[in-house]
């Protein structure tokens, strides 16, 4: 490529301005990082060169993106769902191993009662037992009775 | 649209969002949490995607206002950022190195700029984009952005005259 000074000179007063297009932008940057620079422009020299340096620095950190953007609100519900019907299962359980220990308590209360109440009657029919013998008394005199009527 | 097919249309511009939160931002490591925090919004909002003309121009938009934000609420809290980044670690050999510092004079140039050059400079001298796009990203009339970057390229190049007969040298 060739390079004008003037040309290279009315270009920068330009891109002072604002006014230079994106292609001569890029001319002027080929120009001041390829070519032997004169002097008295020196310092544009520094300036492109950064311009090209700063365009190739990268990003060196790894993007990172959540894996599956899923809603995990239902999983706390759930969760809270879980725990609450453990609770209410436990307390049942406890329940009724409280409810068992009752009737077994009351069974064997009531067991002991009968028992007690079933040996005063067998001491109570022991003491029976006697009448059967005045019967027999009874049923032998009447027999006698009974025979000499006949 | 799957993860695989986002990233093919976010990928290409990622430097550029990058670089321009650079720009704004200063700090590399706010730059790099800026970047991906706009993608993710992209990402959260990848259904509506379709419907935008230029993802590109979008993204950049958010980027910038991001950037903004942060500023904003750094200056609230009376923070300044802190910037310790203008070294390239790959450089090794000392030539490499001059050429670096001298550019980075340029780049602390910019950085003394006001937030609106430093962004019309970074979208039109680096990125190269036209100016009707950088009406459109910025929302901004195309003389304010020619009147804008013609003062940010000005000041650059007074300020590089003075470094350079005084400084560098």
């Amino acid at each position: 490529m060739e390079f004008n000074s003037t040309k290279i000179e009315q270009l920068i007063a330009k891109y002072k301005e604002a006014n230079t297009t994106l292609d001569e932008e890029q001319y002027l940057q080929h120009y001041f990082t390829t070519q032997q620079i004169p002097p008295h422009l020196e310092q544009y020299v520094m300036l492109f060169g950064y311009f090209k340096h700063a365009k190739k620095e990268q990003l060196q950190q790894k993007i990172t993106l959540p894996k599956k953007t899923r809603n995990y609100n239902w999983l706390a519900v759930a969760a809270v769902f879980v725990l609450a019907i453990g609770f209410y299962a436990q307390n049942i359980f406890i329940n009724t191993k409280k409810q068992d220990k009752a009737v077994l308590l009351a069974y064997q209360q009531t067991k002991m009662a009968l028992q007690l109440l079933s040996n005063k009657l067998n001491a109570g029919t022991e003491k029976v037992s006697y009448l059967s013998n005045f019967e027999q008394t009874t049923n032998q005199i009447f027999k006698i009775n009974n025979n000499r009527n006949q | 649209m799957t993860q695989s097919d986002f990233l093919a249309r976010v990928m290409p511009f990622k430097d550029k969002l990058f670089r321009l939160a650079k720009r704004l931002l200063v700090s590399t490591e706010e730059a790099q949490d800026a970047t991906q925090e706009v993608i993710l919004k992209l990402w959260k909002n990848k259904e509506k995607l379709g419907s935008y003309k230029s993802v590109e121009a979008f993204a950049i938009t958010m980027t910038k206002n991001y950037c903004y934000d942060r500023l904003k609420s750094k200056q609230a809290q009376n923070l300044k950022i802190v910037h310790y980044n203008y070294k390239d670690e790959s450089v090794a050999l000392q030539k490499e190195i001059e050429v670096n510092d001298s550019l980075q004079w340029v780049a602390k140039i910019i950085e003394t700029l006001p937030e609106q050059q430093r962004l019309v400079v970074q979208l039109r001298d680096i990125e190269q984009y036209e100016f009707a796009e950088i009406a459109k990203i910025l929302d901004m009339q195309e003389a304010t952005i020619r009147v804008t970057l013609s003062r940010a390229r000005k000041t650059i190049q007074k300020q590089l005259i003075n470094t350079h007969h005084y400084g560098v040298q």
